[in-house]
This record gives structure tokens, sequence and C-alpha cells, in this order.
């Protein structure tokens, strides 16, 4: 019985940490207008500063994930905010 | 005769709930069961007030019109005006809102596509085989031909466009010429959808040789070289 509550408990612990492992992307509640800002000019600056394809790549697809994040976890005017400034800096290329 | 009076009080039973089932079945198809006008209208405000989709408008609408339908069957037309003054307003407000929404919506779906469009040109961009220089700057003058043809192509419909446009004045506007400007107007809309097509290649080769070899591709300032050479 031990064993098993060992087993499970591991088990619990795996799932959690592998959780953070892929990096959930948790907006704060508090200050999502000003993390929209800083996120989109960060993540759009580090995509349109890549020097190699795979560079490209990580930065493209963790500012789709702020995206996401914003679009489902903020939505209205931060996630809007998001949108605009990366559009900003994308399109200025 | 015990057994014929049992027979009775079954059948009369098998009746009677039959009859009620009947009466319930009625009340149950009606989703609305009503009050008063004045509490009626206050629940629809309630609902009105959370409706933020274009499905939730038409939910509550409907409702409303159920409500209305239910008054002017169980009450009579003045008491069903009566209710449909209370809540009216409400649902205009609503539209207003729904409307404002929706144009959010559009405004954010607009700033969605453009994201996925920049970086749709960036992952091309960054994927497109690059040739030499000078191969480089050929690709970009094919392009500038073949929209120079376009062009071309281009004005002279628009040209077609323009006199066909006068001589239907002149005509009184018979059918077949407003088709035969109809067809003009959509050859005139695929050519601009082409040469917008090229267009944009063109930027994306240019990206593409400034993101992967750091390379300009200012194509002015040969064309300019070269007109100085050839003077």
């Amino acid at each position: 019985m031990r064993r098993l509550i060992i087993a499970i408990a591991a088990i619990v612990t795996l799932v959690s940490c592998g959780g953070n492992a892929n990096g959930d992307i948790v907006i704060s509640e508090q200050n999502h207008e000003n993390e929209a800002y800083d996120r989109s000019y960060e993540l759009a600056t580090r995509v349109v500063e890549a020097t190699t394809y795979e560079e490209y790549q990580s930065a493209a697809e963790k500012l789709r994930a702020y995206r996401e994040a914003f679009r489902t976890q903020i939505g209205g005017q931060s996630y809007t905010i998001f949108l605009e400034e990366s559009n900003l800096i994308l399109g200025d290329i | 005769m015990k057994q014929d009076s049992k027979k009775r009080v079954a059948l009369a039973t098998f009746y009677t709930l039959f009859v009620v089932m009947l009466l319930m079945g009625t009340r149950c198809e009606s989703r609305v069961h009503l009050t008063t006008p004045e509490r009626d209208a206050k629940h629809i405000a309630e609902l009105a007030e959370s409706v933020h989709s274009e499905a939730e408008l038409r939910a509550v609408e409907k409702l409303a019109t159920e409500y209305e339908i239910a008054y002017r069957k169980s009450y009579g037309g003045a008491k069903a005006l009566y209710f449909k003054s209370l809540y009216e307003p409400v649902m205009d407000e609503a539209g207003e809102r729904r409307a404002i929404y929706r144009a959010e919506e559009e405004r954010v779906a607009e700033l969605e596509s453009q994201f996925e469009a920049s970086l749709g040109d960036l992952d091309l961009a960054w994927k497109m085989p690059l040739g030499s220089h000078e191969e480089e700057l050929a690709k970009i003058a094919a392009n500038d031909a073949t929209i120079a043809e376009y062009d071309a192509e281009l004005q002279s419909l628009v040209a077609k466009k323009e006199q066909l446009a006068m001589d239907i004045i002149d005509a009184g506007y018979p059918q077949d010429m407003l088709d035969q400007i109809g067809v003009v107007e959509k050859d005139i809309k695929a050519l601009e959808d082409k040469i917008a097509e090229v267009e944009h290649t063109n930027e994306i080769i240019i990206l593409a040789n400034r993101l992967q070899l750091q390379r300009t591709l200012d194509i002015d300032t040969e064309e300019v070289v070269e007109e100085d050479i050839a003077e």
C-alpha cells in the first residue's frame, strides 16, 4: 500500500514538474497591460533580429505562445495591445 | 360485476392520466412561463445585459418573441404590446452593444491576420533558396517586367471600363452593357491581385536576401548606375 502511495505521489510530482518544464505561460492578472507592451516589444524584436532560421523559429514560436496566452487568459484590451505592438515591430522589417 | 367495475376504474384512471399528460405536454412545449410583464421584461433585460455574441443576442431576441407570443395567446394583444414596450428598448441597447463588440472583433481579427501574415512572410523569406547577387537582381527585374506587362493590361482595361461607363449612360443602362462592365471590373480585380502577388514576391526576395545574407538588393540604385554608365 505504502509503495502504491509513493508511486502515485511520484507520478503526480512528475506530471506537475513536466507542466512547468514545458514553460506554461502565466500572465499577471494585475499587470497584464504593461506586460502586453513589454512582452510584445521584447519577443517581436527577438523575431526580427534573429540571425539564423532556428533562432527565428524559436522566437516566433515564443511570440505565438504569448499571443495565445494573452488571448486565452486575458483577452480584451491587453490582447489587442499585444497584437498591435507586435505588428508594429514585425511590419517594420 | 366486480370485474366490470374494476375495468371501469382502470379505464377512468387511464383517461384521467391521458388528459393530465396532454395538458402537461402543451405546457412543457412552451419554454416560457408567464409571470407579470414587468417581471418577464426584467428577466429579458438581465439576459440582454450579458449579451456578447451575435448568437447570444439572437437567443435572447427569440426568447423575448416567445414571451410576446405567449402573452398574445394568453392575455391578448394589449398585454403583449405592453410587454413589448418594456423589453424593446433593452433589446435595442443590446443590439448597439453587440455592434460595438462586432467592430472590436473585426479589428482584432484583422490584427491577428496581420500578425500571422508578417510571421508567414518572415518564414518564407528565411526558407527561400537564394542565388548570387546578380541572380537575385535578375529575379526582381523579371518580376518587375511582369508587373509592367500586367500594368499595361490594367490601364487598357481601366480605359475600356471608363468608355463602357459613358456608353452605358448614353444607352440608358441596358442590362447587357451592365453585365459587360461587370466582367471588365472582375478582370481588373484579377489583374490587381496578380500585380499585388508579384510585388509581394519581390518584397520576400528582398527580405530573404537581407535576413539570410545581410545583402541589400537595391534595384533602383542598380538602374541608376546603369543609366549613368549608358550616358
